[in-house]
């Protein structure tokens, strides 16, 4: 997906949380402001050292620990090839970078979408 | 609130818990880093560095530490005619001896009222104090000096030290961003070659050069232990003599800095206990 197709699809849900009524709406707000998650903040993290700490800020808290366990492994027995794993990860999670916008706008959609549901669910 | 309340928060509250993960992730990808720069990645690239670059460096280097020695600190040497003549006379034998290029080599004479000292610079030069000569009498003993300070600048530990301090500033201004690391940097580097503290890895090495040649050469190291607990005896003495210079009686005195060859070294004995060892092995071969 695009990123204008995410930037649209946002709008369709901003429209519908609009029409949500005043006390849902304010309760949506509520909850999304603490779920969703900053693209800059996002790119910071996959900057610092390449090693994964991305991941727990989107809550992949396996994936991270899997990466930043790979990473130390490499670095500590860099002599012995450990090198290899490092550029591993660089090769993985570095393009990550590039695509930080997209990747967060994606997560966050999908937060607005479970947070709409969720507050559609609530009696 | 207890610590255990902000602890059993931190773990349930699902965005405290994952920036309690990635604080912990890097501090400890931080703290590795930094270990294997520190032991292996700064050290390789500077001997690199080091061993590519052209000699005149080396040489002008050394040349401008010595002048600069020369107009602030050091005065001409005391010593007589003959027995500066005497000592190089020796030298050179030893450098022979040991197949070394003669040329690279020079010994030099200085006075030098901070006391005991004997330094390589990168240009090959030796500087020895009269402090130094006078305390130790037996030529074995000033010998095993010599080829310590010969093994620092076979090791090309003069520059390989300046470039470890000089990579480590650029790093750090990197990381923080900070420009005006690298300009200090520039003013350290017109320092380079008068840091006379070495690491204690470089110091057991020029020891082992040492040990290793006297062997060589002499079929013994223990002039070179001799050495080191004659210098030990003097650091003491002068120990003593500053705790009396400071004391209350003479407030206006502040202790002097005499003996810097010990004082920039690892501890005497676990020097001479590494001479031992190098000793036995290759009484063990």
């Amino acid at each position: 997906m695009s990123l204008e197709d995410l930037t649209r699809e946002e709008e369709a849900l901003r429209d519908e949380i609009g029409d949500l009524p005043p006390n849902k709406r304010k309760r949506y707000y509520q909850l999304e402001k603490e779920a969703i998650r900053d693209p800059d903040t996002y790119a910071v993290l996959n900057y610092f050292f390449v090693c994964g700490l991305h991941h727990f800020y989107l809550g992949k808290t396996r994936y991270g620990l899997l990466n930043v366990f790979v990473m130390l492994v490499g670095l500590v027995f860099w002599e012995f090839y450990g090198f290899i794993l490092v550029i591993l990860v660089f090769a993985v999670e570095l393009p990550q970078l590039f695509r930080s916008q997209k990747i967060v706008q994606q997560y966050n959609l999908n937060v607005m979408r479970e947070t709409l549901e969720e507050v559609r669910g609530e009696h | 609130m207890s610590i255990k309340h902000h602890v059993a928060d931190l773990w349930h509250n699902p965005h405290k818990r994952n920036w309690l993960f990635i604080g912990l992730g890097a501090l400890l990808v931080m703290l590795v880093v930094v270990y294997k720069a520190h032991t292996r990645w700064i050290p390789d690239i500077a001997e690199y560095i080091a061993q590519e670059l052209p000699r005149e460096i080396y040489q002008s280097v050394g040349d401008s530490t010595l002048e600069s020695l020369d107009d602030e600190q050091f005065k001409p040497s005391t010593l007589s005619e003959n027995k500066q003549n005497e000592i190089r006379e020796k030298f050179g034998t030893m450098v022979v001896d040991l197949a070394l290029d003669s040329t690279r080599y020079q010994l030099h004479f200085r006075d030098w009222e901070e006391g005991i000292n004997a330094f390589a610079l990168m240009n090959g030069a030796i500087v020895v104090t009269d402090a130094l000569v006078q305390t130790l009498d037996e030529s074995l003993q000033l010998n095993a000096v010599l080829l310590h300070e010969i093994g620092h600048i076979n090791n090309n530990h003069l520059m390989e030290n300046t470039l470890r301090v000089s990579i480590f500033y650029v790093t750090l201004s990197m990381i923080v961003g900070d420009i005006s690391v690298v300009a200090d940097l520039l003013v350290e580097a017109s320092a380079m070659g008068l840091n006379f503290s070495f690491s204690r890895e470089f110091e057991l090495e020029a020891d082992a050069y040492a040990a290793k040649s006297m062997l060589q050469l002499y079929n013994t190291a223990d002039p070179a232990i001799k050495a080191f607990e004659a210098l030990e005896i003097a650091h003491q003495a002068d120990a003593q003599k500053q705790a009396e210079d400071t004391s209350p009686a003479n407030p206006d005195k502040t202790p002097s800095e005499v003996y810097q060859w010990l004082s920039s070294h690892p501890p005497t004995r676990e020097r001479i206990e590494h001479i031992q060892q190098i000793v036995e092995e290759s009484q063990s071969k």
